[in-house]
């Protein structure tokens, strides 16, 4: 049987969070001086990248009294990791990169090399949109092996958000 | 005043941010009467007047009921009714009520109602004011992870004056009493 039920995005909100989360993705802690967290962009052989899973979607809906609308939106996306030549010793880093970036991001203190970072704040969005939450929807995991022996790790990520707004 | 007529179009609804309930909050400042008139109800999603008339119904025994009623008591709850520091209306009723306990000053608190869907023009909405009105804060808190709310209940009192209002673009009010 089909599924019926509606899925409403934010259309809007899709570039704001997606402009939010690569500038807040790009400072992690563990990422070293030269290197980038892309967007839905990997070379062959290497990379991390951000991939949206879907669109900003609107979960919840809720007009006040006064004519503000109140909506609660959810943007999922996965950070994907990709390396060759991974020793075992090394996959387990990949794997620890991934899980502290995910922990690093909910608020969570990590530690990169000697020293402790705790993410204070969310970066402020536009347009009467706030971060609410941003938490892992899963542990990283081994997601895919390439045929040049790459591997892809990946970690979920579900970024939630209100926006606010007077509607006509 | 002769019967007013509804603003909105004929044969539509009437949207519920076309009711909107203001607190005098310029009690305080140079000028502390002229009203600074700020909105109840933001983030507040179900909120409706109850109208108590007193209603008493009797049958005498010749099988006839007969009806009297009062003017109404009408009586009003904020559920939830989360704060907001940008809000004046609720910073105003947490200082009165959590921070001084004030009491007295609670249940003599100046409300005007606008009825924006009707009047003679929307330069000339219907509005009543209150001007004696008890806010009583039922709560304050909420659950881990969410947010601070103070519901309040206000029951509508002191003496009653109806007139017009105008909501300038910038939301000010101006309350004119008829005369």
């Amino acid at each position: 049987m089909a599924d019926d039920q509606n899925i409403t995005l934010d259309v809007a909100g899709y570039d704001i969070i997606t402009e939010a989360l690569m500038v807040l993705l790009n400072e992690y802690p563990a990422l070293s001086n030269n290197e980038k967290i892309a967007f839905a962009t990997l070379s062959e052989n290497q990379g991390k990248a951000m991939f949206p899973q879907g669109g900003a979607v609107i979960m919840d809906e809720r007009s006040d009294i006064l004519g503000r609308v109140r909506q609660t939106c959810q943007y999922p996306f996965y950070m994907v990791y990709r390396a060759g030549g991974l020793t075992s010793a090394r996959k387990q880093k990949v794997k620890e990169w991934l899980d502290d970036l995910g922990r690093w991001l909910e608020g969570q203190t990590i530690t990169v090399g000697e020293t402790p970072y705790t993410l204070d704040q969310y970066p402020e969005l536009t347009d009467g949109r706030k971060f609410r939450t941003i938490q892992r929807a899963s542990v990283a995991a081994l997601n895919n092996i390439n045929s040049n022996n790459t591997e892809d790790w990946a970690i979920a990520i579900t970024a939630r958000y209100t926006n606010e707004f007077k509607r006509l | 005043m002769a019967d007013l007529t509804f603003l909105t179009t004929s044969g539509e609804t009437v949207k519920r941010e076309l009711l909107i309930a203001y607190l005098h909050t310029s009690n305080t400042g140079s000028n502390p009467t002229t009203p600074v008139w700020s909105p109840i109800g933001s983030r507040v999603t179900d909120s409706s007047e109850e109208l108590d008339w007193s209603e008493d119904s009797s049958t005498d025994i010749l099988g006839v009921t007969r009806t009297t009623m009062k003017k109404p008591v009408i009586t009003q709850t904020f559920d939830p009714w989360d704060l907001d520091g940008g809000d004046a209306a609720i910073l105003k009723i947490w200082n009165l009520a959590i921070k001084d306990q004030d009491y007295s000053a609670l249940a003599a608190q100046d409300v005007l109602i606008v009825h924006c869907y009707a009047g003679a023009s929307t330069s000339a909405m219907f509005a009543e004011r209150y001007e004696a009105c008890a806010i009583r804060p039922t709560g304050l808190g909420g659950e881990g992870g969410g947010v601070v709310g103070m519901p309040i209940d206000i029951t509508y009192g002191g003496k009653r004056t109806v007139g017009t209002a105008s909501i300038s673009a910038q939301g000010a009010v101006t309350f004119s009493a008829s005369a």
